[in-house]
């Protein structure tokens, strides 16, 4: 009977019982092949170790089964466009500094922004040559609406990882590379470190842009200072 | 470090009664055991249930160990037998059955499974292993394989369906079952 049940089949260390082991994990066995089986089972150890590693592959094909809708959408992930990185950006900042962190380093990068741009055109004196170079953004951001103007703030945090000291320093290079428009206010950035002091900009353009005049009026008055200590100091001298 | 000591090394350090040694055992193999006993159960409890009493028979038995088999087969071996016991009990139980294990024996050496990250990673990445294992597969086996486990169809039935002897049918399983082992020989075990 056992030759007859293990007849086909190669099962471990020759003793037939392929065919079988096949039938009694899927339970497909009469009750007296499948008490024959268990009696041949609780003597060969080599059987025992198939049915375990078989039973393995099943409970994980049995996994595949559960999940095979979700193996069937791999196409449907996003490429990674500008708009896609930025959500990817943004989750990886979200995960790793919170909403709240994210909304502040976004404003103060964006604040940031704004000021440096705004330094550069108070000290070049050349406006329309800043308009020129600042209008490509816009045009830019335009013509890809997913990709707002305040957004390069939460991309540049984001490409420099988790660098939390001076993200400026090291955001700015990364964006020249990959967005030239954005590279500008590098060069105010180097501007405005630049011991050059002259500020000659016409008030008319200066009421075109809010936010700039207030900078503008804080390094004039603290110029103005500067000159009036100067000179009180000269006219000291002077008399002495 | 118990966890780099062979399974031999291990069992001589658990008869001397360190516990840590014979955690480590269990660590190792208790998912195997369990897809083992549910191979032969059939159902998770039982399975489950089985398990148990196979690693508190192999702790009172450490002694009786002589080396001469592997841990593993020594461990197959006796869930095999627990297994087998409980299949004859449950045949003869009445109603009132009392179950003589002691579960609660064992639950300071099961190791919980987390739904930590790098577990979820691991597991999308064993699926994947299988998926691709499965896509790999001869023609003929996988279509077997497909049929049996995805149209979940009787034997009988995919024998009908291809136009193939039933024992055909059977053995294209088993030589698919052999070479998916094969293939997923390095893939992390995780079951439970």
């Amino acid at each position: 009977m056992v030759n007859e049940m293990f007849d086909s089949g190669r099962g471990p260390n020759g003793c037939g019982t392929g065919e079988s082991l096949v039938g009694y994990i899927y339970g497909e066995m009469d009750e007296a092949s499948k008490a024959e089986f268990e009696d041949h089972l609780s003597a060969c150890d080599s059987c025992a170790e198939e049915l375990a590693s078989f039973s393995v592959l099943r409970i994980s094909v049995g996994e595949l089964k559960s999940s095979e809708l979700a193996f069937e959408l791999p196409s449907a992930v996003e490429e990674p466009g500008t708009a896609g990185l930025l959500a990817r950006f943004t989750g990886a900042l979200s995960a790793s500094f919170g909403l709240k962190a994210l909304a502040g380093a976004s404003v103060g990068v964006i604040i940031l922004l704004l000021g440096v741009i705004a330094f550069n055109i108070l000290s070049t004196g050349d406006l329309n040559d800043q308009i020129a170079n600042v209008s490509p953004v816009e045009e830019n951001a335009a013509e890809n609406p997913a990709v707002p103007l305040s957004e390069p703030g939460i991309g540049e945090i984001a490409e420099s990882g988790s660098a939390e000291a001076e993200p400026v320093k090291e955001t700015v290079p990364l964006r020249a590379s990959d967005e030239p428009e954005i590279s500008r206010p590098q060069n105010s950035l180097v501007k405005k470190r630049s011991p050059q002091r002259s500020v000659s900009v016409p008030p008319s353009q200066l009421a075109e842009n809010n936010d700039v005049p207030r900078l503008s009026e804080a390094a004039d008055e603290e110029f103005e200072d500067d000159s009036l200590r100067l000179t009180d100091l000269f006219s000291e001298i002077g008399e002495d | 470090m118990v966890n780099d000591l062979t399974d031999e090394q291990l069992v001589r350090l658990a008869v001397d009664r360190d516990p840590d040694a014979f955690g480590e055992i269990v660590i190792r193999w208790e998912r195997k055991i369990y897809a083992l006993c549910y191979g032969i159960m059939k159902r998770e409890d039982e399975a489950k249930d089985a398990v148990q009493d196979t690693f508190i028979a192999a702790y009172r038995n450490l002694g009786r160990f002589r080396g001469e088999a592997k841990v593993s087969s020594w461990l197959h071996r006796i869930a095999v037998n627990q297994c087998l016991t409980r299949k004859r009990k449950e045949k003869t139980r009445s109603e009132d059955f009392v179950d003589d294990s002691d579960p609660e024996a064992l639950h300071v050496f099961l190791a919980p499974l987390d739904d930590s990250p790098s577990r979820l990673s691991e597991k999308a990445e064993r699926l994947e292993a299988v998926r691709t294992a499965v896509n790999s597969l001869p023609p003929e086996l996988k279509e077997v394989v497909l049929l049996k486990e995805f149209r979940e169809m009787t034997f009988q039935e995919i024998s009908d369906e291809i136009n193939m002897p039933l024992s055909t049918v059977k053995s294209r399983m088993y030589t698919a079952l052999k070479q998916l082992r094969m293939k997923l020989e390095n893939t992390p075990v995780e079951v439970a």
